[in-house]
């Protein structure tokens, strides 16, 4: 409980409302919440290329596929930038989006230091 | 069991679909992407399908109106899963053929709430299904006998005298009718007649060729067709009838009875047929000539022509027996 606290007071995941959607599963919470690092640094690794290459739709598509998982974990933090993300590749706004994906990556490093998983997932 | 689609690109929302449905009911399919999706859709037969609105390759939208556009008996329940909300998106959605949406994030319960009302609707139509095929089933068949009624036989003659017209292919029709059947009614009683025209039936149905069609055209009477026959294969067909029933074993109270046949056949590109009526006719008049020559026997429309015009060379079945047997 105390865990959960903090861990709705950083503002990176609402566990509560996380856990309540998978049913109660704890162990399942964090498999997928291990599955959303692991991928994040691949669609990290997509946002950049795509900030390299001008490719506003790219942006927004990953935006919005990170928009919708973490919602669904509860990611709060995650949730608002990826958000923005999809915005600013909808406008085109390379400036906010290049702002933003940093932010996430910063927020993906708190997320990892909550939920560490093993090194030879994360590069 | 239902078969469900799952098509999600995100691999944390696929694996809680995939966690939250456990009812061994469901028999899920998993595609990351629009194509993959299309494909399982295109080789499995899927009861319900949750799209993601936003997919790589074809959209979940996109796959929505393609499955609409399908024309399959089978429905597709089509629950699309979306974070978009607003009124405009959701008429977009439901127009393109969705049922039902989940928006994201979604709760285990909500998900499986929905998707027992897209089973409810796959089981009822299943049960319309049904039920139209019986209902079609008992429209176009004999319920004694089980072979086509008169309409559908007539109805499937004439769109198939349509292609032999248009594909210069000949077709045969033969009139088969019970010899001595008001016989059988009045001796064993009706139960013992109703007996022979099923076990007639079958035996026709049997000697015939997979693609020829058998029905009951009226009491006694069999109207067989017969599509791509020649004169030579008719008369094969129509002596291998003849002898299959009268080699069957009928027993009425013990006692074995030999039931016989007559047939009377027609044949396309004859006698300047020009329409199924005219070849029902001919068909008819052989069969009567038939009986009238002491019957268990064929005759070929030809023969029958000959006959009322005192020209009769003599060619009929009993005759032809040596040479089929």
């Amino acid at each position: 409980m105390e865990k959960n606290q903090i861990l709705w007071q950083k503002n990176t995941i609402n566990f509560p409302e996380a856990l309540q959607r998978m049913g109660g599963d704890e162990n399942f919470l964090v498999e997928l919440i291990n599955d959303y690092v692991n991928e994040f640094h691949n669609y990290y690794s997509g946002l950049l290329t795509a900030l390299r290459e001008n490719n506003f739709e790219k942006i927004k598509i990953i935006g919005h596929t990170l928009k919708g998982s973490s919602a669904m974990l509860s990611l709060t933090l995650m949730h608002r930038y990826s958000a923005q993300i999809e915005k600013a590749g909808n406008d085109g706004d390379l400036v906010a989006a290049n702002k933003l994906i940093r932010m996430m990556k910063n927020e993906s490093l708190n997320l990892m230091k909550l939920f560490p998983i093993s090194p030879d997932i994360v590069n | 069991m239902i078969n469900l689609l799952i098509a999600e690109d995100d691999k944390v929302i696929r694996k809680v679909l995939e966690k939250s449905i456990t009812s061994p009911v469901y028999k899920l399919f998993l595609a990351a992407d629009g194509d993959e999706a299309l494909r399982i859709l295109e080789e499995k037969n899927i009861h319900i399908a949750i799209l993601d609105w936003m997919l790589p390759g074809i959209e979940g939208i996109e796959l929505c109106r393609m499955i609409r556009t399908r024309i399959e008996t089978q429905y597709t329940y089509i629950i699309l899963l979306t974070s978009r909300i607003d009124q405009e998106d959701l008429v977009k959605g439901f127009s393109a053929g969705a049922d039902d949406y989940i928006k994201k994030p979604f709760y285990s319960l909500e998900l499986d709430a929905r998707l027992k009302t897209g089973k409810r609707i796959i089981e009822l139509q299943s049960q319309l299904l049904e039920t139209q095929e019986k209902l079609k089933i008992q429209a176009t068949h004999d319920g004694l006998t089980k072979l086509l009624n008169r309409n559908s036989i007539i109805e499937i003659i004439e769109m198939e005298f349509e292609r032999s017209e248009r594909e210069k292919i000949p077709m045969g029709m033969i009139m088969a009718d019970i010899d001595h059947f008001k016989k059988i009614n009045d001796t064993y009683g009706h139960q013992a007649g109703d007996m022979v025209l099923r076990k007639v039936s079958s035996k026709l149905k049997s000697l015939l060729r997979p693609y020829d069609r058998v029905g009951r055209y009226g009491g006694e009477e069999f109207l067989i067709l017969l599509p791509n026959c020649t004169e030579k294969k008719i008369e094969i067909i129509a002596e291998r009838l003849r002898t299959g029933i009268s080699e069957e074993e009928f027993k009425f109270n013990d006692e074995a009875v030999q039931i016989t046949i007559s047939l009377g056949f027609a044949i396309t590109g004859r006698m300047d047929i020009h329409s199924p009526e005219m070849m029902l006719h001919l068909a008819d008049n052989a069969l009567y000539e038939a009986k009238r020559k002491g019957r268990n026997k064929w005759i070929s429309a030809d023969m029958a022509s000959l006959v009322t015009k005192g020209e009769n060379n003599g060619k009929e079945s009993n005759f032809m027996a040596e040479k089929y047997n």
